[in-house]
């Protein structure tokens, strides 16, 4: 295949050989190191192949053996580019061409993240832009390595940072703490010292494992919402028994108290509706780079309305994107109308929305023993309140009590 | 004198069985000790021929190829080459003979 090619841009000639004594002259190339294939006999002539560069040193051998060569055909490169002498502006635009997409191969076009979830792909797109990482910029001013680290040390929630270049995307791929957290419990830093752990709302032990730290409390005991559950401060005992101070550690255990949970939820009986017109409003634009080309109509889309933007991004295959974006950004009018929910609607809802707080209770390990919690219905509002009891971990953080110290100075 | 040009004779016509041993005690490959071409056949339609000094004849019913040790003839029909060098050559078509003359 590579001979083929490298044949084809080297060109060759098909000749036709008539004379006296024609097998001399193909001895007489076979001597000389010239190279001839596809050797025909074609009535009183043969015919060969035979490259440009052997064909000039054929003048001699047919002079001696008293034979004349024609050419019947051409084939190659070299012929193409005379038989196309006058199209050079042709083959300067197809270099140029090249030229240009090499060059816009060396930057990057598109930073593509995923796996966020609660970092929007927006907040971390204008995070790197403050760094400087941002599309149009070199490939080889890139460090991969240093993005990932910078988005692992100033976003606490991102737990996995991967960062790639393929062609010209930049891919970020993220993974985040899936841990919620969000019941008002304070997960700060602890002392380096040591911490203890508090119950973080009232309840009986159901379950205690104690890895680390001196347990407080026992299984079946009723603790209070902030009282020490196990301490971090393990006692340094003397020979003599008595207590001469204490080694700090993080206090570490998983502690499951029955607990109960309030419930709370309220919906309106008046809610408002968006409902849109027939009509909408379309602003077509051109993006190329940071330059924006629009008929600026979308200047003129009021409040009541929602845009939508529906954008195409050029590229070549899947890794190669250039700075170039073709979109519509249209705009859905609509007005506001004071509709009411009927007495199973209200219903419907507030237990969906009951459905989805015990879902989450479960993904965050925690199980529900009964609950009592009730729907009610008036004129303005409709109300589910009620409590549950549920076994869930209870133990907190906390910084250390620092405990007093019973060694005696010098005296 | 009588006994040199037996001698002459005989070595005359000795000459290739006496080469032929002496290359099989040196262990010398025969196509360098008795410069014998060395044919490849493929079927009937492929034949490489190694160690030839040149064409004599060429059409596309017979080929014939002066070696180190005699002519050797590819009868055949629609014979071609492929390609023709110092160090090989590849005949294709039908080939329906391959005789050797000395």
């Amino acid at each position: 295949m590579i001979e083929k090619v490298i044949g084809y841009f080297r060109g060759s000639l098909r000749i036709r050989i008539s004379g006296f004594s024609p097998e001399r002259f193909l001895n007489a190339c076979m001597h000389r190191n010239i190279y001839i294939w596809n050797i025909q006999p074609v009535q009183d002539f043969y015919e060969m192949n035979i490259s440009i560069s052997d064909f000039r040193m054929l003048k001699p051998i047919l002079k001696k053996t008293g034979v004349r060569a024609v050419i019947i055909k051409r084939y190659g490169f070299p012929f193409f580019l005379f038989q196309h002498r006058k199209r050079k502006v042709l083959f300067v635009g197809a270099v140029c061409a090249a030229g240009f997409i090499y060059l816009m191969s060396l930057f990057i076009w598109e930073i593509d993240i995923t796996g966020n979830r609660r970092y929007t792909d927006e907040a971390l797109e204008e995070f790197l832009a403050d760094y400087k990482i941002r599309p149009g910029i070199l490939i080889s001013s890139v460090d991969c390595t240093d993005i990932a680290t910078l988005l692992r040390k100033s976003h606490d929630r991102i737990i996995w940072v991967s960062v790639s270049v393929d062609g010209s995307t930049l891919n970020v791929r993220v993974r985040e703490n899936e841990d919620f957290g969000d019941e008002g419990t304070d997960y700060a830093v602890m002392q380096q010292d040591g911490n203890d752990l508090v119950a973080g709302r009232s309840g009986i032990i159901e379950s205690m494992i104690v890895r680390k730290g001196i347990p407080l409390v026992k299984k079946g005991d009723t603790v209070e919402k902030g009282q020490i559950l196990v301490s971090g401060a393990v006692p340094v005992v003397g020979d003599d028994g008595e207590t001469t101070g204490y080694q700090y550690q993080k206090a570490d255990a998983d502690i499951r108290a029955r607990t109960i949970l309030e419930y709370e939820d309220t919906e309106n009986v008046q809610y408002p509706e968006k409902v849109y017109y027939d009509f909408q409003q379309a602003e077509p634009y051109l993006q190329i780079g940071n330059l924006y080309l629009s008929s600026g109509k979308s200047d003129k889309i009021s409040d009541q309305a929602e845009i939508y933007t529906l954008e195409k991004n050029f590229s070549f295959g899947e890794h190669f994107s250039i700075p170039v974006r073709i979109g519509s950004r249209i705009g859905r009018y609509y007005y506001i109308e004071q509709k009411k929910h009927t007495g199973k609607g209200l219903q419907k809802i507030l237990s969906m929305n009951y459905q989805h707080f015990t879902e989450t209770l479960g993904k965050k390990g925690v199980e529900i023993i009964s609950n009592d919690v009730k729907i009610y219905t008036g004129r303005i509002c409709a109300k589910a309140f009620g409590q549950l009891t549920v076994i869930t971990d209870i133990a907190v953080p906390q910084p250390i009590s620092i405990m007093e110290d019973n060694t005696d100075g010098d005296d | 004198m009588h006994r040199i040009l037996q001698n002459y004779v005989w070595l005359y016509f000795m000459k290739d069985k006496l080469i032929d041993h002496v290359s099989d005690a040196a262990e010398m490959p025969k196509d360098v000790a008795l410069k014998a071409p060395i044919l490849t056949l493929t079927g009937r339609t492929e034949l490489t021929i190694e160690n030839y000094r040149g064409i004599q004849e060429y059409s596309e019913l017979l080929i014939r190829v002066q070696t180190g040790s005699g002519e050797v003839r590819i009868k055949g029909k629609n014979l071609w080459i492929e390609y023709y060098t110092n160090l090989e050559m590849l005949i294709r078509g039908r080939i329906i003979a391959v005789e050797f003359k000395n």
